[in-house]
């Protein structure tokens, strides 16, 4: 079922490569999934999310200190390599420190052509976080036309927003497949979904979605019934994570993180100012732990696990992870205190496999004393 | 060559300043005092508006636990046992485990009744969030946003802020019940102006040779401008220090008798190993420079030629500000400014490239400091600049509150090697 997706996160820069001589389109990588990719893709550029190798690598030592996430090392160190050489621009929108300093360093160190920083503000609900986001906004759309040449006018956002808001429609039937019980759609496919839609042209990606949707009801080969599983928490790009996980015997049935749901949850309004409506997504999605207001955050888990019939939580985070470190003792209160069973687990540049296998099987087995 | 030195004399203000401040904070509540409660730089002189106040200054407070290892450590495990990692911001953890376990360097923790928090990492909404959620008190929180932007923020951010600390001013009035008074924000404002552009003098006259004064000295003087910058008797002190330090400087007094080397070192150090500084003066190296204790209650300018200087008046307003919108603006820039070179990298490639030829450095000591991202921020990349210049540069890792990441024969290891790198041998 996910072949073609797995073939585009595998070949991914061959990908962009190929795009951009089919096209002709330039091609901008993204630092964080608060970056309006509409916008990009309304001027005719292909984002695509900047990620790491998933090997260790010493190539960002000189750069970050190895108390930043191995992550943000990652991805600054395949910077610094040469895979990125085809990007023709990289885009940072302000989330966590770890990022912006990759970001950052990547500026300094990494040719690219086209470099912005949009400020996004940690207070989402303030009257004033919208006025200043929105003048973010204006800022971009004047860089991205004079880098482009081409006008970003209404009817250009409107073909950026509603290619945006048909796959975020299309990836919302995906994961309905995920309610049922047993789920006809697993976890494991879902993250290789997610992710090849952060690396490829969104108009390719709806029509492989929309197949690959019409063919899961009548698939020869669905999830077992297994407990329900969430994974919550911090950047995870390795589909080794939810593969082991389930095959351990459990469904990863739905997940809370920006590598997955928060990416798509929410629509751009396609009525009133165009800008005004993308900076509205932005400041009412399912926020990452760098905002000041998580209760949102909190009451989406909450609906989430309820609407998924979920029996557990994996919380992960990515080793020196500072905001999902902080927000874990919270979250797993907050769990708790609703009932919902969880365990931790850190992330590096590798998977501890082992490590996870062996607490992976205890936490089921506690969840099997639970059910029964 | 060696050269005169002499005891400093306002040593013993700055820490009778301190002492008071504590002291206040500590008898606010038998004294009928609201305690207000955010990071040591939180915007203090816009409280001034609703008439005296007592103020819980968060890294300060964190700074002065981390000083007695058993207390911080004590608070670290408290911390831990609730489930926050070992490698979770230091000062937080010190913080809010003070605030778990009732106890501080001088008594109990001084439960605060307000929190104004001006949100500068990632991390600082977490902060006090478990503040406000634990003592169940009001918060306000504004933001100072990282721009992207190197030398100077842009106007929307700086007015962004000022926007905000004109809602800060309603919900003063609302929470305090107190009626606001524009008079005395003003006065606060530029007393808290001048505090800090007394201390950028007195960091500039660091470029003499040899240096009027320690860093070690210096992270106890940087500190009354940090905490009540808006309080008479602090403009006072700055104006007595700034004198003696033009004065040590006309006579050729030194803080290190036996200078012969001078380095930067940044960022916050390691609280309770600041002997370090004086294994160094036993090669006749004294530190001169830190972007940290210059910035953090300094007011600077980058100029376009790459030299960081005091900002002798404030940008694009009036001075003094003579209404409450001049008054929030000015006070934003400030907030903007003091956290600028820890948020951007290049504009702390430009600072440390001006501190190391500007005010004669021969080399660079750079603490990678587990226990903040924010301090931590673009020291690396400094440090491959600075080696790209031809610098002599060291790192050492540790905590600044956090004595189980210290090390204690690494780290001297470490100063010995980069003192013989410098051709420095023990005096």
């Amino acid at each position: 079922m996910i072949e073609a997706f797995q073939d585009i996160i595998n070949g991914r820069h061959d990908y962009a490569r190929s795009w951009k001589e089919r096209t002709g389109g330039k091609v901008a990588g993204c630092f964080c999934t608060y970056v309006p990719e509409e916008m990009l893709a309304a001027a005719g550029v292909l984002p695509v999310r900047v990620l790491g190798s998933l090997r260790p690598q010493e190539l960002a030592e000189a750069h970050i200190p190895t108390m930043y996430c191995p992550y943000s090392r990652d991805c600054l160190a395949e910077g610094l390599s040469g895979t990125y050489d085809y990007l023709d621009g990289v885009v940072m929108a302000k989330a966590c420190m770890h990022l912006q300093q990759a970001y950052e360093c990547w500026v300094l160190d990494v040719p690219t052509g086209y470099y912005h920083f949009i400020t996004m503000p940690w207070i989402l609900e303030d009257p004033e976080s919208r006025a200043y986001f929105l003048s973010e906004l204006l800022d971009f759309k004047e860089t991205l036309e004079a880098w482009t040449g081409v006008p970003l006018t209404d009817e250009a956002l409107d073909r950026g927003i509603d290619l945006y808001n048909s796959h975020r429609r299309l990836m919302h039937r995906l994961y309905e497949l995920r309610r049922p019980d047993p789920p006809l759609v697993s976890g494991t496919e879902a993250a290789a979904i997610v992710l090849s839609s952060m690396l490829c042209d969104k108009a390719e990606h709806n029509e492989l979605l929309a197949a690959a949707i019409e063919r899961a009801p009548g698939r020869p080969d669905p999830p077992n019934p297994a407990p329900r599983l969430m994974i919550a928490g911090g950047e995870n790009y390795d589909l080794e994570l939810p593969l082991l996980v389930e095959s351990l015997g459990a469904n990863v049935v739905i997940e809370e993180q920006c590598m997955g749901s928060r990416y798509f949850w929410n629509e751009v309004s396609e009525e009133g100012d165009r800008l005004g409506a993308i900076a509205d997504r932005y400041l009412t999605r399912p926020p990452c732990p760098t905002k000041t207001n998580q209760q949102p955050r909190y009451q989406h888990i909450l609906d989430l696990v309820r609407d998924y019939g979920v029996q557990g939580v994996l919380l992960v985070q990515q080793k020196f992870c500072s905001p999902h470190a902080v927000d874990i003792p919270d979250l797993t209160r907050f769990l708790a205190d609703h009932g919902i069973p969880s365990y931790f687990f850190e992330l590096d540049v590798t998977l501890a496999r082992g490590q996870l296998r062996t607490r992976t099987e205890a936490f089921l087995e506690t969840l099997d004393l639970e059910l029964v | 060559m060696a050269y005169k030195t002499k005891k400093l004399e306002s040593w013993q203000w700055a820490k009778e300043i301190r002492y008071r401040h504590y002291q206040k904070l500590q008898g606010a509540r038998e004294n009928g005092i609201p305690i207000f409660t955010g990071s040591g730089h939180a915007p203090w002189s816009i409280i001034s508006g609703i008439g005296d106040f007592a103020a819980l200054c968060g890294e300060p407070w964190s700074a002065s636990v981390g000083y007695f290892p058993e207390l911080a450590q004590e608070c670290s495990e408290a911390m831990e046992a609730k489930g926050w990692g070992r490698d979770v911001c230091g000062y937080l953890k010190q913080y809010v485990g003070s605030m778990l376990i009732d106890k501080g360097p001088w008594g109990p923790f001084p439960r605060p009744d307000y929190i104004f928090q001006s949100v500068d990492c990632d991390l600082e909404s977490s902060w006090y969030n478990m503040v406000a959620q634990h003592l169940d008190i009001p918060l306000f929180y504004t933001e100072i946003l990282h721009d992207g932007h190197p030398r100077t923020p842009k106007d929307a951010t700086v007015q962004y802020l000022a926007d905000h600390y004109a809602r800060a001013v309603e919900w003063l009035q609302e929470v305090t019940g107190k009626e606001y008074n524009d008079q005395a924000l003003l006065d606060a404002m530029t007393l808290t102006w001048e505090s800090r552009k007394l201390w950028s003098e007195i960091c500039e006259m660091q470029k003499a040779v040899p240096a009027p004064l320690d860093m070690k000295s210096m992270y106890t003087l940087y500190l009354p401008a940090e905490i009540e910058p808006h309080n008479p008797e602090v403009v006072d002190f700055y104006k007595s220090l700034r004198d003696e330090v033009r004065h040590r400087v006309d006579k050729n007094i030194a803080a290190v008798g036996n200078e012969r080397c001078r380095v930067l070192h940044d960022d916050i150090p390691p609280w309770h190993a600041l002997h370090l500084f004086r294994l160094m003066e036993e090669y006749g190296v004294v530190v001169s420079a830190s972007a940290y204790v210059f910035g953090l209650s300094g007011v600077w300018e980058e100029g376009e030629d790459g030299v960081y200087r005091a900002q002798v008046t404030p940008p694009k307003i009036n001075y003094p500000p003579r209404t409450r919108e001049e008054a929030l603006w000015l006070q934003a820039w400030m907030d903007i400014s003091v956290v600028r070179p820890m948020t951007n990298v290049q504009s702390a490639i430009s600072v440390w490239r001006s501190l190391i030829r500007d005010w004669n450095c021969q080399g660079a000591i750079f603490h990678i400091n587990r226990g903040c991202i924010l301090t931590s921020y673009g020291v690396m990349q400094g440090r491959k600049a600075l080696k790209d210049d031809g610098v002599t540069t060291m790192i050492y890792e540790s905590s600044h509150v956090d004595k189980r990441e210290w090390n204690e024969t690494e780290v001297r290891d470490r100063i010995e090697a980069f003192m013989e790198s410098l051709g420095l041998k023990p005096l």
